[in-house]
């Protein structure tokens, strides 16, 4: 078995996991809570063998390159961070229904990364440019701060529906999502994270190019959107620490923010061109 | 009453409303920024753009935004806007710092999130003392604020100093900007050493204006290497020398991702590629008439080499590597990468020209007004490589670096870190005491509520034995 049949199974696992993650919802039965984390858990060491396989087999190809180097190891890497910060914080706030917010996220980009004809999934040679370790670096905080933050934008979603249909919440209520103000807490902490990674991210982006190119700031799109984003979540800190905003405004600033995300990691390769390798 | 010229320059300053506006106009430039390519020469800008809005794009330096002189004027701006507000918040942040906390009394009481009531059979020294541990094993520093034999309080704390932490994130953003404007001051340009040459001039960038640099660099040897069975370069190495004041002061094999420095300047491996003015063309050489073969000459440009025939002479004027024609039809070259290989040649007889042509590697057969007795190809062009070097002198680096230290640090001591306060007492009433715990936390209330539980529940252990 190679990478790429790991990678198939963990697609498969996670829109399994996204189906319990559903149903969990839908019939409120506490069993399920345990089932739904061994399947995550299960996904995620898959994708785990998948992406160190590819590791590997990119080795053997004589390239020698950690999977973050065309969009299709983007894709992959991105949603490995997105589930393991997820569990992170569903262990660290005790809630088992946050993966139903977050899984479609982490569905749509292992089956974008599959499917789509436009994303190659050849393991690339990677230019002397980028041969360091500071990709690591740079990308992997970077990737980790995204994954709070759609760990955050899955939060807000929750907060936002469950305001809209629940009457103050009854206990029956409680098992299906977590309580509103532990959700505002989920939205606030994941953002907060995400904020100091993505600040670390741009930081390692900084040193790697002034190392590499002899410039630490060179106003390429991506640098620039990623600069936009940090400031929108700069907006959300201030707004929730300073102006005591909570609730329903800052989970609004908080998708905000995250499509800011997603613009910079998907919309700047599609839209605008740069040095940053999988545009 | 008017209000006076600096006061109201002084609310201009600190108005958090200008913080805002410069914010959107700052973003606002640079998505502009990431759409109009920048610092490209100006038939880039005249393909997309009518000559006259491309003038009015430089009059407001749309072409070199984030070098403009609006956009610097907008980052001073900032700066002094994020000064001034941090001065306005300091005497009442100082205040909070240095005020003595007060006994927890009703008012006090009302006040605070958390709070818990409990009954004490006895009081005497050693449950005071159990009561002081408890609590110090969760929240740093109790001081007692009254200790008399029938009553008690005390107070305790813990991260009174993080409520500082906006002022080193603050801190850090300043740094950055002053660090950036800094650079300003510095240069970076390019230049390229063929093999075995000396340069110590570069271009700078974004312009065609040169500058002679305070010591010249060598390049000793280039490499470069590629992926197996691929054009893809996987690395490559320049041996570089530095001569200062005719002396060689320093030397290192620089790669991409591995520059080299002297005095304050960095040397980066940029690019690579072949000398066009610096190399040989191969030709092919053929008579149009008789019986003789296909001789092949070797020749420099610049040089004029004689042909085995009597008093026939063949000269190459001229190479570029990537052959293009001008507007008015004039040569130029388009890159140094070799797309489209050309040299001019002349052949000359008993002293005087006779022919002039261009002769194309890629298109042999290409034959434009053939005179001569002679059909030639251009085979081949060997060049001596040279290696693209880029040089950066930035002086504001070291602030930038120190401001994205206090910046993480801000961030994290803002996000992570609270300030915690506890207050206790302990009053008689009746023939038993009761014990009031009390306590707020600056954020993060979720984790201080369960600390604040912790204690309670030792303390009701502490009133049960
Ligand atoms: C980037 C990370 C930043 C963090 C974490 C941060 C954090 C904070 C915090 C915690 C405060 C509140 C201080 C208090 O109430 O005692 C504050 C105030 C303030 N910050 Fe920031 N800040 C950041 C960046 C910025 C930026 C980029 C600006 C833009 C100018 C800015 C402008 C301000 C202003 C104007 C205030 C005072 C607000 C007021 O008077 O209510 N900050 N900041």
């Amino acid at each position: 078995m190679n990478s790429s049949s790991f990678l198939g199974i963990t697609t498969f696992l996670y829109l399994f996991t996204m189906a319990l993650y559903f149903a969990y919802i839908f019939y409120r039965s506490k069993k399920f809570g345990l089932i739904i984390r061994g399947f995550t858990i299960v996904g995620l060491l898959v994708h785990t063998i998948g992406l160190g396989l590819r590791w590997y087999e990119s080795y053997q190809l004589g390239y020698g390159h950690i999977p973050l180097s065309n969009m299709y190891e983007a894709l992959v890497s991105m949603a490995w961070c997105i589930v393991l910060v997820l569990i992170l914080m569903e262990q660290k706030f005790k809630t088992e229904t946050m993966g139903a917010f977050v899984f479609p996220i982490v569905s749509i980009a292992m089956a974008y990364a599959s499917l789509a004809p436009s994303v190659q999934d050849e393991i690339e040679p990677l230019i002397p440019a980028l041969q360091s370790n500071w990709l690591t670096y740079h990308v992997m905080t970077c990737f980790l701060g995204y994954a709070a933050f759609a760990v955050s934008f899955g939060a807000s979603i929750a907060f936002l529906l469950k305001k809209k249909d629940a009457p103050p919440s009854t206990e029956e209520d409680a098992v299906t999502l977590p309580a509103l103000d532990l959700l505002d807490e989920i939205v606030y902490k994941g953002n907060a994270v995400g904020f100091l990674l993505l600040g670390i991210g741009i930081i390692t982006g900084a040193v790697w190019a002034n190392y590499a190119w002899g410039s630490y700031w060179s106003w390429d799109p991506k640098e620039t959107w990623s600069l936009i984003t940090w400031l929108i979540y700069a907006a959300f800190l201030h707004a929730r620490l300073t102006r005591g905003w909570r609730g329903s405004k800052t989970a609004i600033l908080s998708i905000i923010g995250f499509c800011g995300v997603l613009f910079t990691f998907l919309g700047v390769n599609y839209v605008l061109s740069g040095l940053h390798s999988y545009a | 009453m008017k209000k006076s010229f600096t006061s109201s320059v002084w609310s201009f300053f600190i108005s958090l409303k200008l913080t805002i506006f410069i914010l959107i106009i700052i973003s606002i430039a640079s998505i502009i920024g990431t759409i109009i390519p920048q610092k490209e020469l100006p038939y880039v800008y005249l393909r997309a753009f009518k000559p006259s809005t491309y003038e009015l794009m430089r009059l407001l330096s749309f072409d070199n935004m984030y070098e403009s002189w609006w956009f610097m004027a907008l980052l001073t701006l900032f700066t002094l806007n994020l000064i001034c507000c941090t001065i306005n918040r300091f005497p009442s942040f100082w205040r909070f710092i240095t005020q003595k906390e007060k006994d927890l009394d009703d008012q006090l009481i009302k006040t605070l999130p958390l709070k818990k009531t409990l009954r004490l059979k006895a009081f005497d020294e050693r449950t005071r003392n159990l009561i002081t541990r408890s609590v110090q094993k969760y929240v740093h520093k109790p001081t007692a604020l009254k200790s008399t034999p029938e009553s008690f309080s005390l107070f305790a704390e813990s991260g009174k100093y993080t409520r500082a932490s906006f002022y080193v994130t603050h801190l850090g953003i300043v740094l950055i900007i002053i660090g950036g404007l800094l650079g300003n001051l510095g240069y970076q340009g390019y230049m390229q050493v063929v093999e075995g040459r000396t340069n110590d001039t570069i271009r700078l960038r974004g312009s065609t204006q040169e500058k002679k640099l305070d010591f010249s660099i060598r390049c000793d040897d280039f490499q470069v290497t590629f992926y197996e069975g691929s054009q893809r370069p996987k690395d490559f190495t320049s041996q570089l020398t530095i001569i200062d004041g005719g002396k060689e002061v320093k030397e290192k094999l620089i790669e991409v991702n591995d520059p080299l420095q002297y005095k304050g300047v960095f040397i980066y491996q940029s690019s690579y590629g072949t000398a066009p003015g610096d190399g040989q063309v191969l030709l092919e050489v053929t008579p149009k008439t008789g019986t003789q073969q296909a001789k092949r000459y070797r020749i420099g440009v610049g040089e004029r080499l004689p042909l085995e025939d009597e008093g026939y002479e063949l000269a190459v004027k001229r190479f570029v590597p990537d052959f293009s024609m001008g507007q008015n039809n004039e040569v130029i070259n388009r890159s140094q990468e070799m797309r489209n290989p050309a040299a001019q040649i002349t052949l000359i007889k008993d002293g005087n020209p006779v022919e002039e042509k261009w002769v194309f590697a890629n298109f042999p057969d290409f034959h434009g007004g053939q005179k001569g007795p002679y059909t030639f190809k251009f085979l081949n062009f060997a060049g001596r490589e040279y290696t693209g070097l880029q040089l950066t002198k930035d002086p504001g680096v070291w602030v930038v670096w120190a401001g994205c230290f206090f910046l993480c640090l801000g961030c994290y001591l803002i996000c992570f870190a609270s300030h915690q306060r506890l207050w206790l007492k302990v009053d008689p009433k009746k023939d038993e005491y009761l014990l009031t715990l009390a306590g707020t936390s600056s954020k993060n209330m979720l984790s201080f509520t369960k600390t604040f539980d912790r204690i309670c529940l030792e303390l009701k252990q502490i009133a049960k034995a």
